[in-house]
């Protein structure tokens, strides 16, 4: 290094010369921060994005190859989020989405057809909770790990306010919907087990494609959106905010419950 | 004056400045950040444009220069049913920019004519194209719901709409009345342009902009060389007074490619429409000089009659003119009674104009495929008829470099066309749009708005779209000119296949300014997203490139056994 | 080597340097210059002969004036975005126009002045110095040209005064900076750690210190010197000299010490592929696309495979 102290050989890109070696892992910079050394981060790429495709279902290990994939593509959420006031208010305040945080007894109790119910009623129908996303730990920068704990926990509301069941053919196209409006890679791979689908289910997942892709490179940065603040709006006042349009109307396996009301893209089967 | 200087040379240089800085305001040069030359359509624009930007009219201080007097277009009316004959079709892309600037709302919208469809077809083979704003889903949405591809309106309509909304920014002055006597160089600091006035003002240009139409000065005083060509061909221009229609709304455009040039039919109201008809200029000539009623007949068989009755026509009227004598209505209507007859045109028929009376004629079942024509012409609007000669035009350069430093060229000063596609005014105002963008990024980086550099973007971006509109405008024209049968046979195929795609046509209206807000997602996941969708489709277009083939193959066979027919 | 030498010894502050090899080296390097000015003399003259071309946007400094509208976002997005973190929505707002409003800006090394004016149109009272006598006249001279330049600093306008000096001979005066620019320059002084540390030393405590240089790659070679210079001659061959081309790991580097003597450094610590916390310092690769004829401004997340040729820093000091 010229500048520097010491020459430093090995590169990670030629301007950044910079290996970290295990004796020289630096402290974690956020609770639950665990710094990786490169080989490291290939390995955990690489394994964690083989377990994801055969078994899409380990949750962990999907968050684990978002997390290594990520790339370019947080600090470009960032600069989305920086370049408005609602996302600028997410970053300085950085609200976090689990049970604790959010009153889902209080959202149950908001009219129909608000955000917040509509949500709550998405929750109850596909038997989830606020609280099964994994918490981030390979970012290095915190205010990166933040968004990608964002992203995360904002997930849901995508599914709740599409009106899109969980099951598989349904969340790679919540996945395709999000590669087009964040730009994620990991949700673009997730379009990858596709090939893995049975017939039936392919067939179903290409009538929403064409509708993912358009929507959701159309629509507003969804990072940007202030969900919490936005409980007591009319859903579809907030799609119309957003600009996102209703996808065909998906196949429920769970019939919808009866105080519920349910989604209004819904269709019973 | 904060301009201080600690270096010994630096001071010596400092007084020099200061010296002649007191010198020239000794002269009363008003100091003025943009200059902008011509009080047409595109330089009120741009004065409009500028007065609703963000941060431009804050800190610029912007003068308008107009020999004449704008006050007689303030105050300009024309009682409802008469139009001016200066009219143009504004693409929604240009109203959208009038609408974002605040001029939109001063138009008279009770003047102006949504036009939703198209019809054109080629004067030789009859191969037609028609577009419908509605079916193929492009172009905006009127407050009915109804999809427009164009709007026709008044010039003066527009440049009234402007004025009014200027007089609420009086940041923006306008000098009419005031002729440009000289542009000059300043000799010294800077070499700024100076802009002397009829009235005796002079005017110091940060920004000197030529919206000063063909014969631009400002192009002159920044010696950027234009280059172009004159067409052998005048336009007609006219206001048409017509029969209401019967079973369309008055919302179609019509245009005939006649070899001679093209004529069109652009509706201005239920019962009004806009001409603009290029041909020869001797025809020209003596169709303006005639009977108003001469002119209303030649136009609607110009709509109709076959090319070789046309062409018969015209030479009639060229043997009457060189003889010396006048030409006769009743001559030319038997004229062209005759030829009707002789091409067995019956009386119903929507092909039937000479002895058809306007008014009748819509009276009662309409004839079959008479949407396919323009209704029946039955005078015209006195003092309208008009022509000019038509001709392309190209500045070399938008921007002035040298010499000529801190000028930038917009609408006919930097760029005038055929008017065969209704996309001369349209060019001056998104010229307009795109320098006040340019003006504003520059102001956002601090930029010096005269300098190359900030104006560099307009010109790259306008330069290669309005190259690329010229070209193709001017090669549709000479596609159109040809009467050579090969040429015919491959520009009508070409027609009947392009008319069964929807999509390619969706994609010209598009193109033609169509759509206001070009594309909402971005093109490349439009793309994917088509592509995934047309993997079913794609046996859809197939079919039509099969179905226009098809027709075309079979007008062929069926010219060649007219052909035979004819020499047996 | 010897020079390499020179410069990394340079870097550390002689009086802290408990080494005896640099102090070895540091003493061979006081040999070669006979003042403690950091500015190296032929590249003074160089530039007095390239001065009068300084404004011809499509001449020699074509480049330079296309990336001038470049910087000056990044500039103003930079002061923007640490502003409305640390004084509300509302500063920010106020600032949409002017965004360098009521600040004090200093440009070291201002050449012709295509960055001065620029800052002082955005509303910066703006002092641009430089090393060059007849550049500061050339300047000025443009300058007087423009009547906005010539007014002083209201609310609503920044000023503009040239002054032929160095980054060093400020530091010996009390005025300190809020902003303080100097593009294109470091690579072109001997001694760029003395002079950062200058330039860090004009920066009030919470400004801002921009720099752009080029790293020193291979394919900065190729396209800086190789392309630019001696094949296409874009750029006057000799302007740039590789080995003083630096990286931005060595500008990250160097600012995780104490640069301007405070007790902080000024970047606390780095992340992914060793790049800084936004909010303390930031590399952007800046990169010129023939096809376009413009610069294009690198987004902040590809910047560790894009800041591999030219590139901005922003680096802020810490308040007290």
């Amino acid at each position: 290094m010229r500048l520097g102290s010491r020459r430093q050989a090995q590169t990670s890109s030629p301007v950044f010369k910079r290996v970290r070696h295990v004796a020289t892992r630096p402290p974690p910079a956020y609770p639950g921060h665990v710094p990786l050394t490169l080989p490291e981060k290939a390995f955990m790429a690489v394994g964690s994005g083989l377990m994801a495709f055969f078994r899409p279902q380990r949750g962990d290990m999907v968050a684990v190859f978002g997390e290594m994939t990520a790339g370019p593509a947080l600090p470009q959420l960032l600069d989305r989020m920086l370049e408005c006031e609602e996302g600028r208010r997410i970053l300085k305040e950085r609200p976090r989405i689990n049970s604790s945080t959010v009153d889902l007894a209080a959202l149950s109790r908001l009219p129909e057809g608000t955000f917040g119910r509509t949500y709550v009623n998405w929750l109850e129908r596909c038997g989830v909770t606020p609280d099964t996303r994994e918490p981030v730990r390979y970012v290095d920068d915190p205010e990166l790990a933040y968004v990608m704990q964002r992203y995360r926990e904002c997930h849901d509301f995508y599914h709740a306010i599409n009106g899109m069941p969980v099951s598989v053919e349904y969340e790679i196209a919540v996945k395709l919907f999000e590669f087009a409006n964040l730009g994620l890679p990991m949700t673009a791979l997730a379009g990858l087990t596709t090939i893995r689908l049975p017939p039936k289910k392919r067939a179903r997942l290409s009538e929403y494609i064409p509708w993912a892709l358009r929507c959701g490179s159309s629509a507003r940065s969804l990072i940007t959106v202030y969900w919490e603040e936005r409980w007591n709006q009319n859903v579809e006042d907030l799609k119309c905010d957003l600009g996102v349009w209703d996808p065909p109307p998906p196949i429920w396996r769970k019939p919808l419950g009866e105080a519920t009301g349910g989604t209004a893209t819904a269709v019973e089967v | 004056m904060s301009l201080h200087i600690a270096s010994r040379a630096g001071v010596r240089l400092s007084q020099r400045i200061l010296k002649r800085n007191l010198a020239t305001t000794a002269a009363t040069v008003e100091e003025c950040d943009v200059v902008i030359v011509g009080g047409g359509p595109a330089g009120l624009a741009l004065a409009s444009a500028l007065a609703s930007s963000q941060n431009a009219w804050r800190v610029l201080k912007v003068r308008l220069v107009e020999a004449g007097d704008l006050s007689k277009i303030r105050e300009w009316n024309m009682p409802p049913g008469a139009y001016s004959n200066r009219v143009s079709s504004l693409t929604n892309a240009s109203e959208d920019f009038l609408n974002r600037v605040g001029v939109w709302r001063h138009v008279a919208q009770e003047r102006t004519c949504a036009m939703e469809d198209m019809q054109v077809w080629d004067g030789i083979s009859d191969a037609r194209i028609e577009f419908s704003a509605n079916r193929l889903e492009v172009g905006s949405r009127s407050g009915s719901g109804v999809s427009y591809m164009a709007r026709m309106v008044e010039n003066l309509n527009l440049q009234r709409a402007a004025l009014t909304h200027l007089e609420e920014h009086p940041s923006i002055q306008l000098l009419d009345k005031a002729k440009v006597e000289t542009i000059v160089n300043e000799e010294t600091n800077g070499g700024w342009p100076l802009v002397h006035l009829s009235t005796g003002q002079t005017l110091r240009a940060r920004l000197l902009v030529g919206a000063d139409g063909f014969n631009s000065p400002v192009r002159k005083f920044a010696r950027i060389q234009s280059f172009g060509w004159s067409y052998p061909t005048q336009a007609i221009v006219a206001t048409l007074r017509h029969a209401p229609h019967t079973i369309r709304p008055h919302t179609t455009a019509y245009q005939r490619f006649l070899p001679t040039g093209p004529i069109a039919f652009l509706p201005l109201s239920p019962t009004s429409a806009s001409l603009v008809w290029s041909t020869r200029p001797d025809l020209a000539a003596a169709l303006t000089k005639a009977d108003p009623a001469i002119l209303a007949i030649m136009i609607n068989s110009a709509f109709r009659l076959p090319n070789i009755s046309m062409k018969y026509l015209h030479d009639r009227i060229r043997g009457i003119v060189a003889s010396g004598a006048t030409l006769q209505l009743d001559e030319i209507r038997q004229e062209i009674a005759w030829r009707e007859q002789s091409h067995q045109i019956e009386s119903h028929s929507p092909l039937a104009s000479a002895l058809v009376d306007p008014f009748t004629s819509v009276v009662g079942v309409p004839p079959a495929d008479s949407e396919l024509y323009p209704p029946l012409v039955h005078d015209l609007q006195p003092d309208t008829v008009a022509s000019f000669p038509l001709r392309l035009s190209h500045a070399e350069s938008y921007i002035g470099e040298g010499k000529g430093a801190r000028t930038v060229l917009i609408g006919d000063a930097a760029h005038t066309v055929h008017p065969l596609a209704g996309q001369g005014l349209n060019g001056g105002l998104l010229d307009a749009e795109c320098l006040v963008r340019s003006i504003d990024g520059a102001l956002a980086t601090g930029s010096d708005i005269g300098s190359y550099t900030a104006l560099a973007r307009y010109a790259r971006e306008r330069y290669i779209q309005n190259h690329a509109m010229l070209s193709a405008v001017d090669k549709l024209h000479k596609l159109y000119s040809s009467e050579l049968g090969p040429v015919v046979w491959a520009r009508s195929v070409g027609v009947e296949i392009i008319n069964e795609l929807d999509v390619l046509k969706a994609g010209m209206m598009i193109s033609a300014g169509a759509n206001a807000n070009v594309m909402k997602g971005s093109p490349g996941w439009n793309l994917l997203a088509s592509s995934v969708e047309s993997v079913s489709g794609g046996v859809q277009i197939a079919k039509a490139l099969r179905q226009g083939l098809q027709s075309a193959a079979a007008g062929v066979l069926k010219q060649a056994s007219n052909a035979l027919a004819g020499r047996s | 080597m010897s020079r390499q030498l020179c410069l990394s010894t340079s870097l550390r502050r002689p009086s802290y340097s408990s080494r005896h090899v640099s102090r070895r080296v540091r003493a061979l390097h006081e040999d070669t210059t006979t003042s403690t000015s950091t500015v190296n003399a032929s590249e003074i003259a160089h530039f007095s002969r390239l001065s009068g071309l300084w404004w011809d946007e499509r001449g020699q400094f074509s480049l330079l004036h296309k990336m001038n509208p470049h910087r000056v976002r990044f500039i103003r997005d930079k002061v923007v975005e640490i502003g409305c973190a640390e004084h509300g929505e509302t500063w920010a707002s106020a600032r949409a126009a002017l965004a360098l409003q009521g600040l004090d800006v200093l440009d070291v090394g201002c050449g012709g002045g295509i960055l001065s004016e620029t800052l002082a149109r955005l509303g910066g009272c703006t002092l641009a110095i430089d090393a060059s006598e007849k550049n500061i006249a050339i300047a000025s001279l443009h300058a007087a040209a423009d009547p906005s330049l010539a007014l002083p600093a209201t609310e609503t306008r920044g000023s503009l005064a040239y002054r032929h000096a160095t980054a060093e001979t400020l530091v010996q005066e009390p005025k300190r900076f809020d902003v303080v620019c100097s593009m294109e320059v470091i690579e072109h002084v001997d001694n760029p750690a003395g002079f950062l540390r200058s330039c860090a030393e004009l920066v009030k405590p919470g400004g801002h210190l921009f720099l752009s240089t080029i790293a020193r790659t291979p394919l900065a070679f190729a396209l800086t010197i190789l392309a630019a210079e001696k094949v296409l001659g874009l750029v006057e061959p000799g302007t740039h000299t590789f080995s003083k081309f630096i990286n931005p790991s060595e500008l990250v580097e160097f600012f995780q010490t104490d640069p301007s003597g405070s007790g902080r450094p000024w970047i606390t610590r780095t992340h992914e592929h060793g790049l800084p916390t936004r909010t303390e310092a930031e590399v952007r690769g800046i990169w010129y696309e023939p096809w376009g004829g413009d610069w294009r401004l690198m987004p902040r997340g590809t910047t560790p495979f894009t800041a591999a040729c030219n590139y901005l820093f922003w680096v802020r000091k810490p308040r007290e």
